[in-house]
């Protein structure tokens, strides 16, 4: 019983971790740069830009741009001074 | 002929794509700012067309166009007249501008005998400038609250020269956009003065293809292309006299210094050789990795640089003896144009200006200057014609027109790095250069924090009476989705006075032929469209809102002008 217990802890604790690591991001979806240097990007209504990557961000690319959509995923770096920051996108939405 | 386009009417148009039972009602949402796309491609998107009772009447071309010259501190750009050919109809429509073409474009004739003759120099010719695959990062955005800095006055004096002896001896390690070293010579430079500011242009070779027959030849060529005689006759010139300076101070400390030196790389771009990579070729590009140090990216050159395909630049087209002035080393000039505008757009969107641009502003702005510049270069650039004083032969099968002009449903501003997009853009860009202040105005859009329609708004002092006129006078059914609205019909309400409203029938198949029904109002119409061909219908006078009905089958595309 408190091998099963200690076992859904571990298990439990983890998944918080996952899931509080999700984030959700609002914005208008574009591509950006010159050719053959080009970002798919998200764009918030305050102005942050986050690069999105995964899976899910080809389909995105060719059927959401310029379309604003409620990403939910995980935010690998957030815009800095010079650069636009990364979002992993794992599901999608219109707001 | 001076053609200040002040839009004395209003065309609104809409294309409707419509399922096989015509009934599909799932719209694909647009942006409200693609009306003017939507403006533009009615102009562009030049279908031959007939009306289905009458008998065909003979295409009209532009023969007495001439070139519309723009002047900026002090140096002329001409921009011709255009013609569309339309692979899809074998025919050809003159763009003339704005209204000109609409009547142009209702009385060209029926064509129903659809070509497809790319040649492998066509193929070559439209060769995408970048590899769409590579999506690394490079627009380094420079985000808000930058501190905007005054452009200095420009006027340009030219000295240029070229004295370096090539250096096969000592060599020189650089990466490209994949990481990958290339071992290169140190084999020309010159220097050329423009707007107050000197720089040095050196040039690079791969090693091992500077030994290659007519490589010599073909950095000393593109030296030359790019830093002139000194007297107003070089890309650095010409394209930095629109847009502004390439480089300069940066509040980034992650960024080079300005060294006032551009560097040109020639080596084999894919390492695909003289076949390129299934026949399609990175004829160039510029990467803003270059402009960063090091210590940020480790890949970096650390140069302000472009990268040129030197097989690519070597080849000879059939029957051709490879010199300077040949076929691909003409293209090559207008790549370097190009990527000269990418190398500028960079720092004056992205560092002066603290902005950044999606990709089709950005290539847009690229390969309007191949056009603002081809009769200087003397190459035909993407009107596909040499002369820019003609508007070119019936069939014109070069340049970036002819996609666009069978490609009307593509988008404007939804970018897929394919050729297609590359046209698309053009046929947009060239509508606004020549109506909307030539050069200039580029050099407005580019030197803006602005970016999208935001920044050819900011530009054309017209632009929002025009969008105010469409939103005010018209109301077109789900206004904001102008664009592939879906829907099996459409509501037009007119202005006072009533207006005539066109459907323009594209039947795309080219093998068979398509049954289609519209009805609404005074028009009731219902029949065959041949394969491959195009017809349309009339109906004037309409005073109240109407509704009109389609059922068309698949590969029916239909476009409402109202006017």
């Amino acid at each position: 019983m408190k091998k099963v217990a200690m076992i859904l802890f571990v298990v439990l604790f983890f998944s918080s971790c996952l899931f509080a690591r999700l984030s959700t991001v609002t914005g208008k979806i574009k591509v950006t740069g010159n050719e053959p240097f080009t970002n798919l990007i998200i764009e918030t209504a305050d102005g942050k830009k986050y690069i999105v990557i995964g899976e899910k961000s080809v389909y995105l690319k060719n059927e959401k741009q310029n379309s604003i959509v409620k990403l939910k995923g995980k935010i690998k770096k957030e815009p800095d001074k010079i650069i636009f920051g990364s979002f992993e996108v794992m599901e999608f939405q219109n707001p | 002929m001076k053609r200040i386009y002040s839009f004395p009417f209003y065309v609104i148009s809409v294309l409707f794509l419509l399922s096989c039972s015509g009934s599909s009602s799932s719209g694909i949402v647009s942006q409200k700012n693609e009306v003017l796309d939507f403006f533009l491609r009615q102009w562009g998107a030049a279908v031959v067309l007939s009306d289905s009772t009458a008998a065909p009447e003979p295409l009209k071309y532009n023969n007495g166009e001439s070139a519309e010259t723009y002047t900026i501190n002090g140096i002329n750009y001409n921009l011709g007249p255009i013609n569309l050919y339309n692979y899809k109809y074998d025919k050809t429509t003159t763009v003339y501008y704005g209204p000109y073409f609409y009547s142009s474009l209702m009385s060209s004739s029926l064509e129903s005998s659809p070509v497809n003759n790319f040649s492998d120099d066509d193929i070559a010719l439209s060769s995408i400038p970048g590899k769409k695959e590579i999506t690394e990062e490079n627009e380094r955005n420079m985000l808000l609250n930058l501190t905007r800095r005054n452009f200095p006055e420009y006027y340009y004096k030219s000295t240029a020269n070229s004295d370096l002896q090539p250096n096969t001896v000592d060599t020189y390690s650089f990466y490209d956009y994949n990481g990958n070293t290339i071992t290169a010579f140190f084999v020309a430079a010159g220097t050329v003065s423009s707007g107050g500011r000197t720089i040095t242009v050196n040039v690079y070779a791969d090693k091992n293809w500077y030994a290659a027959a007519n490589a010599p030849e073909s950095c000393t060529a593109i030296l030359q292309k790019f830093i002139g005689s000194g007297n107003k006759d070089s890309i650095y010139e010409w394209v930095s006299n629109i847009f502004g300076a390439e480089w300069g101070s940066s509040p980034y400390s992650e960024h080079i210094s300005d060294a006032k030196t551009i560097s040109i790389l020639m080596f084999d771009i894919d390492g695909d050789g003289y076949n390129g990579t299934n026949g399609v070729f990175t004829v160039g590009y510029f990467y803003s990795r270059d402009n960063f140090k090091k210590t940020y990216y480790s890949f970096s050159n650390e140069k302000i640089m472009f990268s040129i395909d030197l097989p690519y630049m070597l080849k000879t087209a059939s029957s051709e003896t490879w010199s300077p002035s040949s076929s691909y080393p003409n293209k090559i000039y207008g790549t370097l144009a190009h990527e000269f505008q990418h190398m500028i757009h960079y720092y004056q969107k992205s560092v002066v200006n603290g902005s950044y641009s999606s990709t089709w502003l950005n290539e847009m702005c690229s390969v309007c200057t191949e056009d603002f510049i081809a009769d200087k270069l003397g190459i035909e650039g993407p009107r596909g014609i040499m002369n820019v004083n003609s508007s070119g032969s019936q069939y014109i099968s070069s340049g970036r027109l002819p996609l666009f002009n069978s490609m009307n449903d593509d988008s404007l501003t939804t970018w897929g790095g394919n050729l297609a997009d590359y046209s698309v853009v053009f046929g947009f860009g060239s509508y606004l250069s020549r109506n909307f202040g030539g050069p200039g105005l580029f050099r407005k859009i580019v030197n803006t924090s602005k970016n999208d329609f935001d920044a050819i708004k900011e530009s054309v002092p017209s632009y929002s009476a025009i969008t105010e006129d469409y939103s005010s006078t018209w109301n077109i059914s789900g206004a904001d989705e102008v664009r592939y609205i879906g829907a099996s019909s459409v509501t037009i309400t007119p202005i006072t006075g009533g207006n005539t409203l066109y459907f323009i029938v594209s039947n795309t198949d080219s093998s068979s032929s398509k049954k289609i029904t519209i009805q609404g109002g005074s028009l009731s119409k219902s029949g065959t469209v041949a394969a491959g061909s195009n017809t349309y219908f009339k109906t004037e006078k309409i005073t109240n809102s109407e509704t009109f009905y389609f059922t068309l089958e698949s590969g029916v595309v239909v476009t409402a002008v109202a006017r």
